[in-house]
């Protein structure tokens, strides 16, 4: 029911909306590959590739009716941002990235 | 205004999105799908000046925060180029500082766009942006006027020396033609940037308009070139004219570049009698005193009567 919001659920705010409903469908099946990717990344170590992705999750995010993946994604950017060594700025992104991941699996076009 | 720009009132207006990211593409051209525009789309910084040179969009969506070449340096690259100088560039950016705003501004942006988009937002300052440079380029095109300094563009310029020409050789009234080159306006543009470079043209064509009399006929006749006719006027008047625009240019204080004086060089020549030669070659002749000033050390007025210029006497 167009509303209720399950909590386990993550629906897009446009998943009703005629202009992007096809786009946020795309969106939303192209975010498994994209969780896989930070993943990646973070097992690898590669700071600078996961503050990539955040970053472009962050800005595009909101715009497919998902800005709580679009705010945690900054959360994630900002701990990589703050300096000290690429070790340190992994281990402390290690809580906001799960974060990030368990969000995006929450995601779903709409019903 | 770039006389290449060919985007006609009945073609569609193209819209040029710089982005690394795909999704901000698609995004973008589903939102401003009802807008009926063309779309171009790059996703680095080099891709995106390359692609604003030959396609010639009437607006620019530019990411600042793109890997690579990072968009404060797009922003300047294109408009340090005469082809996408003029187009309107839209920043989209997640920096949200006043500080990145001012300098998006600063380097020639016309608006600005914080990720994510307020959809509402964003299709406004699209449309006031695209209905803004049409406007201009319009009337640019229809008044004969430059889009930048608000004088009159070259177009006018060859239509009313024609006429004042016609005039001065129908009555035998004093005319004087005057051509004014900024001294070394490539390297302000190198060194301080094309904003400052933009400034000193306003700011010349400005202090024209208050030094000149209400029937003199300024012209942007160049990149850094300027015309003046003055009907009515006398070679003796004309090169106290002269000396005063030159002098008042040179105590300018420039806001930018306050260490920095601009200069100009001055070609005048005047006719107090029926002219003995056509209009053009009245024109080369100013033109060969305002080179022969820059040759001689530049910052000066190279003024001499239609009969001393013929006979190669050039009085200073």
């Amino acid at each position: 029911m167009a509303g209720e919001q399950r909590p386990h659920i993550l629906r897009s705010e446009f998943a009703d909306d005629p202009e992007i409903g096809e786009l946020v469908q795309q969106f939303v099946s192209e975010l498994p590959e994209k969780v896989e990717e930070l993943c990646r990344a973070l097992q690898g170590g590669d700071a600078v590739r996961l503050r990539t992705l955040a970053h472009q999750l962050k800005g595009s995010a909101g715009g497919y009716g998902f800005p709580m993946i679009g705010e945690v994604a900054c959360r994630v950017e900002q701990c990589l941002k703050s300096g000290g060594s690429p070790e340190a700025a992994l281990e402390k992104v290690r809580g906001s990235v799960d974060e990030l991941l368990a969000i995006c699996r929450r995601a779903i076009p709409g019903d | 205004m770039s006389e290449t720009q060919n985007n006609t009132d009945e073609s569609k207006q193209v819209v040029l999105i710089i982005d690394d990211s795909k999704d901000v593409h698609r995004l973008l051209k589903a939102r401003l799908r009802q807008e009926d525009l063309d779309f171009a789309s790059a996703e680095t910084g080099e891709e995106g000046v390359a692609m604003a040179a030959e396609r010639q969009p009437s607006l620019i969506l530019l990411d600042l925060d793109m890997p690579g070449l990072d968009g404060y340096e797009v922003l300047r690259r294109l408009k340090d180029a005469k082809a996408t100088r003029d187009v309107p560039v839209i920043i989209l950016s997640g920096l949200q500082g006043a500080h990145d705003k001012v300098t998006a501004f600063d380097l020639g942006a016309v608006d600005y766009v914080t990720k994510p988009f307020d959809l509402a937002e964003l299709r406004a300052r699209v449309r006031s942006s695209l209905k803004l440079n049409q406007l201009v380029r319009m009337l640019a095109q229809r008044a004969q006027i430059d889009g930048l300094t608000g004088l009159w563009n070259r177009a006018a310029f060859d239509r009313r020396w024609s006429e004042e020409y016609s005039r001065a050789a129908r009555h035998g009234h004093p005319l004087s033609l005057v051509l004014l080159d900024i001294d070394h306006f490539k390297s302000i543009n190198d060194t301080f940037g094309h904003p400052a470079g933009d400034a000193v043209l306003i700011g010349l064509a400005k202090l024209l308009t208050r030094e000149l009399r209400s029937n003199d006929v300024a012209c942007r006749y160049g990149g850094e070139e300027f015309a003046v006719i003055m009907p009515d006027t006398g070679t003796q008047p004309a090169r106290q004219t002269c000396e005063r625009l030159r002098v008042a240019l040179e105590s300018v204080v420039w806001p930018r570049h306050p260490e920095r004086k601009v200069t100009m060089s001055i070609g005048c020549v005047g006719c107090d009698q029926v002219p003995s030669v056509p209009a053009e070659r009245w024109l080369e002749l100013v033109d060969q005193n305002l080179y022969a000033g820059k040759r001689s050390g530049r910052n000066r007025v190279t003024a001499a009567s239609l009969e001393e210029a013929l006979g190669m006497k050039i009085a200073v």
